[in-house]
């Protein structure tokens, strides 16, 4: 028969093991799952190097594009991009492309498409916020949104979940707009959707 | 003053470890989202390396262990890519499992490679399962894989995944050591014009051509034709070992996208592979000394048998004046057991062909599933034994998953198999002498012949096999999976069996994982061993003047082997730089069946060990790979010496420029007795040390010049024991490989 010290210790411990395993329950249940996130992320770069940007659209004093991941990155996209993008050396034509995360759109708004931030990611979390009217004018600004939710949000990219696999919105007439060239090779590609959200 | 540890009370001591490991995860509980784990960049880095296409194609969630991330696998796999083929030096895929730990891989001769996993089998017999592209290859009849009739050109494998340990909830009988699963690449991956052509400074040649074609958007076909040509071995002797001969093998895929998710492939191949092989009959023979008119100068009864070959010349010639034996040759070996040597070569040749069509879709609801449909024809002739076979297999298996709820992915599946044999045996010229049952004692025969085989096969000539399974991948947490199921299956080889599994991968922290399983496989024993009789040996009855057929029967009985298994896994990331695991196993398996003389038995095997492997890269122009294996085979409580209980890897490979890497390896195999009825062989351990270079020309050449076995000119590694007289000569050899990809 256990002592009461020692059963005290086995209840400590077992609630130490509890609470630790609940914890991270309740931490993690909103969270996507690491793969879905890791290859979303590689994808956004590989879709990346289908995109022609004309030199004129390009920051002339910069020596750096930045990309902009704007939301509440609880699945901590900006990482994983900064990750990929440094481990291959990703450059818009001669533009080292950096990733710098930004928490809203509010935030971010004033910034997009200026001074070399051409690239946004939209997290889900800014899909409130984000109207159709506040993508610039400016050309070579390419955003993205991250989920099928900115399907017909105006956006040039989208990247859904379907069918167990990522697929890829293109808004050609956008692209056109903003003065961005996506390659005919992406565009044969299986699982690339064309044209989705024109309106 | 330290505290003193009761090493006397390990309750004691479990709760302080598991306090420990508690705090340890508790500390790090809240660090997760702050820092990539070097896992994640390694996976990161994975998945980089695929195009466009690739990642489209993986599934966002999916079953644990099999397509998931590598890292959080609960099971010990090695992943074996066509660059660790061509850097390797390797012509065949089979020769770059040398490098995987756990994996005892060694060479007869030319043509026959044998591949044991974790100590268990000891035999020719591979007690693992190995699919090509979901077909199973694995030949009911003698329960053996024939590696050369799978091959395919380097330019078309996409990968080999070794998973060491049983996977049967999923992937079914025979899966008990383990699944050596390869799979293609798409046709639309394979583009162009592919050649590989290598020569070895034996005369060994090998070329393989690939070509692929675009049809239209989405609909992408491939040729390939393979000829490996194998040059004379020499035996340990010094005599040739006439394992000269050829495998050919031409291929084609079709793949069509019929919709944004649904996908048909057809594809099929046709091999013909033609060899000798040798039976050996030194102690095939055998004087029964009972003859009152004591002929020889014997004792009578004492010793009450006497192998022909320990006869001087002359008398020998007398006893065997009533056979068909062949003359005696004479070797270094002669000597082995006191038995002179006989031999037959006769001819080995196998026709196979198989079909295979495969749908595969995706539905809303994120179900996948896939259909396959296969036909095979597989003709062999086993000249030496005297045994042709010819096999119509068809099989239709239907497998799906989706995702249930956001922490379960179920995983379910059905299949059908059908198999008919046709059987002829065949009495070899050196046995084409009467002979009579050794019990009533009246003439053996079989229609067409006045004398009886060496195999008489008596099993049906038709085998059905239904199989389900279901499995499901709970996610506790989101580091800590667990996956459960089992395997149902119904078959006239193996009767109604479950085959339970249960694995989970618990991430400690960012940069540890620890996994465990427990399994119960089945091993359906071969038709060989379960319908056979096999006829090794005869007397000769002097007074009687008569020669007796001894036998022994195949066993109808034998239950499958049914082994529990038990593992345990620790992988470990510390950096980007360093990946290492630490898996250990415990199988437990009844009714292990070993074959030989006087009758097929089952036996209970334990075997027990572990693997430590490690991935390092020190710096960008230098990687290094390495493994230990130790593992320990008991039957029926007797430590097993047939195979090496330790063996390592290392490999190295240096990227002195950007076209330029020097690639070596370091192989080390523990001694270990090779059985045998009367001529056992020891074989002492050895290191085998390859050296590479590879250069890659451009416009997608590359030139591997390779030395290999570099550190002694020559080496005996594995023979057919009880069949084989001695085993050839591993040697010293250089290797030109040149190739061009897609």
């Amino acid at each position: 028969m256990l002592s009461t010290s020692k059963a005290i210790r086995h209840f400590c411990l077992l609630a130490l093991l509890l609470g630790n395993f609940i914890q991270s329950l309740s931490l993690e249940a909103k969270k996507e799952n690491k793969h879905f996130s890791n290859l979303k992320a590689t994808f956004i770069v590989n879709t990346l190097n289908y995109i022609r940007w004309h030199d004129k659209d390009l920051p002339l004093r910069q020596k750096h594009v930045e990309f902009l991941i704007v939301g509440d990155d609880k699945n901590n996209l900006a990482a994983r991009l900064a990750y990929l993008i440094h481990s291959t050396e990703f450059k818009i034509k001669n533009f080292q492309l950096r990733v710098r995360q930004v928490s809203s759109l509010k935030e971010a708004q004033d910034q997009i498409g200026i001074d070399g931030k051409k690239v946004v990611l939209l997290l889900d979390s800014e899909l409130s916020a984000w109207k159709k009217h506040n993508y610039p004018n400016i050309p070579g600004t390419l955003i993205m949104g991250e989920s099928s939710k900115y399907l017909r949000k105006g956006l040039v990219l989208t990247f859904r979940k379907e069918n167990n696999r990522l697929k890829l919105g293109v808004n050609l007439k956008k692209a056109d707009a903003m003065n961005l060239q996506i390659s005919s090779k992406l565009l044969a590609l299986n699982r690339v959707v064309i044209n989705e959200s024109v309106h | 003053m330290h505290p003193k540890v009761n090493i006397n009370n390990p309750f004691g001591f479990l709760s302080r470890l598991c306090l420990f490991v508690s705090l340890y995860l508790f500390s790090f509980s809240n660090a997760w989202t702050e820092e990539l784990s070097s896992f994640e960049k390694r996976e990161l880095s994975r998945l980089l390396k695929m195009d466009w296409t690739e990642l489209a194609n993986q599934p966002v969630s999916g079953v644990l262990g099999y397509d998931q991330e590598h890292w959080r696998n609960p099971a010990s796999i090695a992943i074996i890519r066509p660059d660790d083929i061509f850097d390797g030096g390797h012509l065949q895929l089979v020769d770059s499992f040398r490098g995987v730990g756990g994996m005892f891989v060694t060479r007869g001769n030319a043509y026959d490679d044998f591949v044991t996993m974790r100590n268990f089998s000891g035999s020719p017999t591979e007690k693992f399962l190995m699919l090509v592209d979901g077909r199973e290859v694995l030949q009911p009849m003698g329960g053996t894989i024939t590696w050369g009739t799978e091959e395919v050109p380097l330019a078309i494998l996409d990968r080999a995944e070794i998973i060491r340990g049983p996977g049967a909830s999923i992937w079914g009988t025979n899966a008990v050591s383990g699944v050596i699963n390869v799979t293609t690449k798409p046709a639309e991956s394979t583009q162009g014009n592919s050649v590989r052509l290598a020569i070895e400074s034996t005369g060994t040649f090998l070329g393989e051509l690939v070509h692929g074609g675009k049809i239209r958007d989405g609909e992408y076909y491939r040729v390939w034709v393979r000829d490996q040509e194998y040059a004379e071995s020499d035996l340990l002797s010094g005599l040739p070992a006439r394992d000269d001969g050829y495998g050919r093998k031409v291929g084609f895929r079709y793949d069509k996208n019929l919709g944004m998710d649904l996908d048909l492939t057809v594809a099929g191949a046709y091999s013909t592979r033609q060899f000798e092989h040798i039976f050996d009959l030194s102690y095939r023979l055998f004087y029964i000394n009972n003859d009152p008119l004591n002929p020889f100068g014997l004792t009578p009864g004492s010793p009450p048998i006497i192998p022909i070959g320990n006869f001087p010349v002359a008398v020998q010639s007398i006893l065997l004046a009533t056979t068909n034996w062949p003359v005696s040759e004479s070797s270094p070996y002669d000597s082995i057991g006191g038995v002179t040597r006989y031999q037959n070569f006769e001819e080995l040749a196998q026709d196979a062909g198989h079909l295979r069509t495969r749908l595969t879709g995706v539905t809303g609801n994120d179900f996948e599933w896939s259909i396959d449909a296969f036909a095979e024809k597989y003709k062999t002739n086993l000249g030496h034994v005297g045994h042709q076979w010819e096999r119509d297999e068809y099989n239709l298996e239907f497998r799906g998953n989706r995702p249930l709820g956001d922490r379960n992915h179920l995983a379910f599946g059905l299949g059908y198999r059908f198999m008919e044999f046709d059987v002829t045996e065949v009495v070899t010229s050196p046995w084409d002498f009467p002979v009579l049952d050794l019990v009533s004692l009246t003439p053996l025969s079989i229609p067409g012949s006045n004398s009886y085989p060496i195999l008489n096969y008596k099993g049906p000539d038709s085998f059905q096999r239904f199989s389900a399974f279901v499995q499901d991948t709970f996610e506790v947490k989101e580091d800590f999976f667990v996956s459960f199921g089992s395997k149902f299956e119904d078959s006239d080889f193996s009767g109604t069996t479950l085959q339970p599994g249960v694995r989970a991968s618990y991430s400690v922290n960012p940069d540890n994982l620890l996994w465990a399983a427990y399994s119960r496989a089945y091993r359906q024993a071969s038709l060989v061993e379960k319908f056979t009789e096999v006829s090794y040996a005869r007397f000769w009855d002097a007074s009687n003047g008569i020669w007796i057929n001894e036998s022994f029967e195949s066993d109808p009985t034998l239950d499958d082997e049914v082994m529990d298994a038990y593992e345990i896994g620790w992988r470990s990331s510390s950096s980007e730089k360093l990946l290492w695991e630490l898996s250990l196993f415990y199988y437990d398996t009844q009714d292990a069946v070993f074959s030989g003389p006087p009758i097929y038995n089952a036996f209970d095997y334990t075997s027990v060990g572990g693997e430590l492997t490690f991935n390092y890269i020190p710096n960008d122009f230098w990687e290094l790979q390495g493994s230990y294996s130790y593992s320990k085979g008991e039957k029926e409580g007797v430590r097993q010496t047939d195979f090496p209980e330790s063996m390592a890897s290392l490999k190295s490979v240096i990227h002195a420029k950007d076209d330029l890497k020097f690639v070596q390896n370091l192989y080390f195999t523990g001694d270990r007795i090779l059985p045998s009825a009367y001529n056992e062989l020891p074989i002492d351990d050895y290191l085998r040390l390859d050296l590479g270079m590879i250069w890659q020309v451009g416009e997608g050449w590359r030139i591997g010049l390779f030395g290999q076995d570099l550190l002694d000119p020559d080496h005996p590694e594995n023979m057919y024991t009880d069949l084989d007289v001695e085993p050839t000569r591993i040697e010293r050899r250089f290797l030109l490989s040149i190739s061009k990809e897609f």
